[in-house]
């Protein structure tokens, strides 16, 4: 039998203390002197570490510095681009809740044909209560033709071009809508102001008119459509010796906020003033 | 007219409004050096005769007459330049909402006179005296700008 060297044994035993040693370390029992013997080395270590970071941050801080400078920037520039589209957004979502409320509007009115158009300036002069919208007789739109909002009546087209018109709102001075009153079942007419105010025209006296009672469109004349609302009546009043009794009337629209109309397109305006002797 | 129509019509007091056009061409005429002033009037009263349900002969006699008022104006008070642009503003807007109103009586529109006056034509006037002033400014940078080459020749 061959002998065994005594570099084997050597290296038998070496293997053999190894594993010992790994199988010790894996089953925790070595965990107190590897602790006590590594503490130092990691204290040396990370005392070097921070000063060899401090060293390497004085090199490199200009450098970051000024990427820093220009991330910021950019971020910066993407903020104004995110808050002009979050306005944009806001704005297309007002728009939208104004078009849904005036498809609302046409759906529940099938009667009628309308074209949707939006509000894009004001006649130039103060005295004149006009609005410009941007379609014209391109979109079939033409002179005398109602206006609309899912509020009420808001004019009648008074000028087409072939991308835009110009309507005459309710209240201005010249405008004169006859119309009939819900409870009493009394027509008369609204005419408007300089101020944009409406007042009640044209009511018997003797006709009992209540606050709050509502204003719609007769249809006489041919001017407009019957049964479109036009507002309240407020504030009645009866003068003694007086034929006709006086009233304000609050437009069921806001006209200040007016942004998109509709253009009631089947209906034609009669023109009766060569019949008027 | 796209700031007349929407930005300056939108800035009421009571129920008046500024006239930008009125203004820029008063402001022009008491600065420019040639006749293009009158150019500019006569552009513009069609311009506003167009948009407007005003009948077109109203802007145009109000901004002749502007102008000639500032180039007449601009011989008499020569010390006082801000003076005269005030004047015509004021004159020229009278004239403006004078003839507004007789205008619109034609067309059959009846306008009561305390009303009108008072909610429309005093705020009116009130806030083109107080857009003159700007744009009196910015009409004088402008012709020094545009006559630089002039004067330079």
């Amino acid at each position: 039998m061959k002998k065994i060297s005594p570099r084997t044994w050597q290296s038998i035993t070496i293997v053999l203390i190894v594993i010992g040693v790994l199988v010790m370390a894996i089953s925790g029992m070595l965990d107190k002197i590897i602790g006590k013997a590594v503490d130092p080395l990691v204290g040396v270590q990370g005392w070097v570490s921070t000063r060899v970071q401090a060293i390497v941050d004085f090199f490199t801080l200009p450098r970051d510095v000024t990427t820093l400078m220009q991330q910021n920037a950019a971020l910066e520039a993407k903020i104004s681009q995110l808050q002009t589209e979050n306005l944009q957004l806001k704005q297309q979502l007002v728009e939208t809740e104004i078009l849904y409320a005036l498809l609302d509007f046409a759906r529940d009115n099938p009667e009628n044909q309308y074209v949707a158009a939006s509000v894009i300036g004001k006649d130039p002069s103060p005295f004149l209560n006009y609005l410009i919208i941007d379609h014209g007789s391109d979109k079939g739109i033409f002179k005398g033709m109602p206006v609309v909002t899912e509020q009420g009546l808001v004019g009648r087209i008074d000028a087409v071009t072939a991308s835009a018109a110009r309507v005459q709102l309710l209240t201005d001075a010249g405008s004169l809508v006859n119309i009939r009153l819900q409870d009493s079942q009394t027509e008369g007419q609204v005419s408007g102001s300089v101020t944009g105010d409406l007042s009640l025209e044209r009511v018997s006296a003797s006709v009992t008119v209540n606050d709050g009672e509502l204003v719609f469109t007769s249809g006489l004349g041919g001017a407009f459509p019957s049964e479109i609302l036009v507002g309240q009546v407020v504030s009645p009043e009866v003068k003694e010796n007086e034929l006709f009794q006086t009233a304000s009337v609050q437009p069921s629209v806001d006209f200040s906020t007016l942004r998109a109309v509709l253009i009631i397109t089947n209906f034609q305006a009669v023109e009766i003033e060569p019949l008027v002797p | 007219m796209m700031l007349q129509t929407t930005f300056i019509r939108e800035v009421t007091l009571l129920n008046g409004a500024a006239d930008l056009f009125l203004i820029l061409i008063g402001a022009w005429a008491l600065q420019s050096k040639d006749n293009s002033a009158w150019f500019w009037a006569i552009l513009t009263a069609v311009l506003c005769g167009f948009v407007s349900a005003v009948p077109w002969y109203v802007f145009a006699i109000t901004y002749v007459v502007v102008v000639f008022m500032a180039k007449f104006i601009r011989g008499k008070l020569w010390q006082s330049p801000l003076m005269s642009m005030f004047i015509i503003t004021i004159i020229g807007s009278i004239i403006l909402y004078l003839l507004t109103i007789i205008g619109l009586r034609f067309e059959g529109v009846v306008y009561p006179l305390q009303p009108t006056i008072v909610r429309v034509m005093i705020p009116s006037v009130f806030l083109n005296l107080v857009l003159a002033i700007p744009m009196y400014a910015i009409m004088k940078d402008t012709a020094v700008w545009v006559f630089k080459g002039e004067v330079e020749q």
